[in-house]
């Protein structure tokens, strides 16, 4: 019984096309019979074809009936697909090679914005909650300034009269060179308001950040730190976890307040206190 | 009509004798009276089924007329398959008249 089944199946695969043909001569030898009753009935064989073809449907629908009742008709299919495209493509080689560029351009762009969306756009921001983190900026329509900074005073009104916010925050980055020993690099520094960590809801992973002693010390003028190490800038940055590990080589922060030498700006307090 | 139908219909004409798909059509429209006359895109699939359930056999062979036909034979399983199918009918059959009498009691 298996063996049949097999048999069958193996048949129809490999002489498929002599079995469409084979049920092709069939059902013309169908047609034939019934027109040729008909004739014999008296009619033309013109209206004999026609009431044949009324009396028996049609013959190409049943053709693709029983080719599709056959074992491998989709693999048939396929194959068939795929020697026709390569045909083609053999046919044409310039345009073959252009349709190659052109599907190899287009899978390449569309994987390059989709990474890109996907880094910036689609996943989330590291941050607790991050739906509820909306950024503010100030516009300039006379100077065609879609975006701008935000004057610290602007900051206080804002925090003042919005109720829409649960807090406000704010930076400012720029770039700082630090020094470690002997080494020397340029990094995004950014100078935030007391509230901005509790805000994003983000602690630190070692240390503190802002603490209430920063506050009750006198606010200082930005100035520019002498290499002795004295009179630079009062508060210990925050360092990304990254930057720690790669270029402070794990070492602690607090004597950074005097490594950094470079970049002018205004420590943190002022901004709170609308300065 | 139910391939169940169309299956047994082709098992009973083709147990009076081997035929080819035209015979088979014309038998079955004569014996029903003219009621069934089944198209092509009915009968060949249906004749390929029971060929691969091993129900019927078929053959290319020269006809009457001189001309290339395929016939196709009953095999014992067809036979086999006739019968039950022919009870199957009979019970569904009798059972529906049943219900249709006692209704219009």
């Amino acid at each position: 019984m298996i063996g049949r089944w097999l048999w069958t199946r193996v048949r129809e695969l490999a002489g498929s096309r002599r079995l469409d043909r084979q049920s092709a001569d069939e059902l013309a030898h169908h047609i034939d019979l019934t027109v040729e009753r008909y004739i014999r009935a008296g009619h033309s064989e013109r209206d004999a074809r026609r009431l044949a073809r009324l009396e028996l449907g049609d013959a190409g629908l049943a053709r693709e009936d029983l080719r599709a009742g056959r074992a491998g008709f989709l693999v048939e299919q396929a194959w068939r697909d795929a020697r026709l495209a390569g045909r083609a493509l053999r046919h044409a080689p310039g345009s073959a090679a252009l349709a190659v560029a052109t599907m190899g351009l287009g899978i390449g762009v569309s994987t390059v914005l989709f990474s890109l969306l996907s880094g910036i756009v689609l996943r989330p921001l590291p941050y607790p909650e991050p739906d509820r983190l909306v950024s503010v900026y100030q516009s300039n329509p006379q100077a065609g300034l879609p975006r701008t900074g935000v004057a610290s005073g602007n900051i206080d009104d804002w925090r003042q009269r919005s109720r829409t916010l649960e807090g406000l925050a704010a930076y400012y980055t720029t770039g700082r060179t630090l020094v470690v020993g002997r080494d020397a690099a340029v990094f995004v520094t950014a100078q935030v308001t007391d509230d901005y960590f509790p805000i994003l809801g983000v602690a630190p992973a070692l240390g503190t950040t802002f603490t209430p002693d920063d506050f009750r010390r006198p606010v200082q003028q930005c100035r520019r730190p002498d290499r002795s190490g004295s009179g630079g800038d009062p508060l210990a940055p925050a360092v990304a976890a990254i930057i720690w590990r790669r270029s402070l080589h794990r070492r602690p922060v607090g004597h950074l307040r005097t490594a950094i030498v470079q970049g002018r700006g205004c420590d943190a307090r002022r901004l709170r206190r609308g300065g | 009509m139910s391939a169940d139908r169309i299956d047994l219909l082709i098992l009973t004409t083709l147990a009076l004798e081997p035929q080819h798909g035209f015979g088979i059509g014309q038998r079955i429209e004569q014996m029903s009276g003219g009621e069934f006359r089944i198209t092509l895109g009915t009968l060949y699939p249906a004749l390929q089924r029971l060929e691969r359930a091993g129900h019927v056999k078929a053959e290319w062979t020269t006809s009457d007329h001189n001309r290339r036909a395929r016939y196709y034979r009953l095999t014992a399983a067809g036979r086999r398959k006739a019968a039950s199918s022919r009870e199957a009918f009979e019970r569904s059959v009798s059972a529906m008249m049943r219900v249709l009498q006692e209704a219009s009691k």
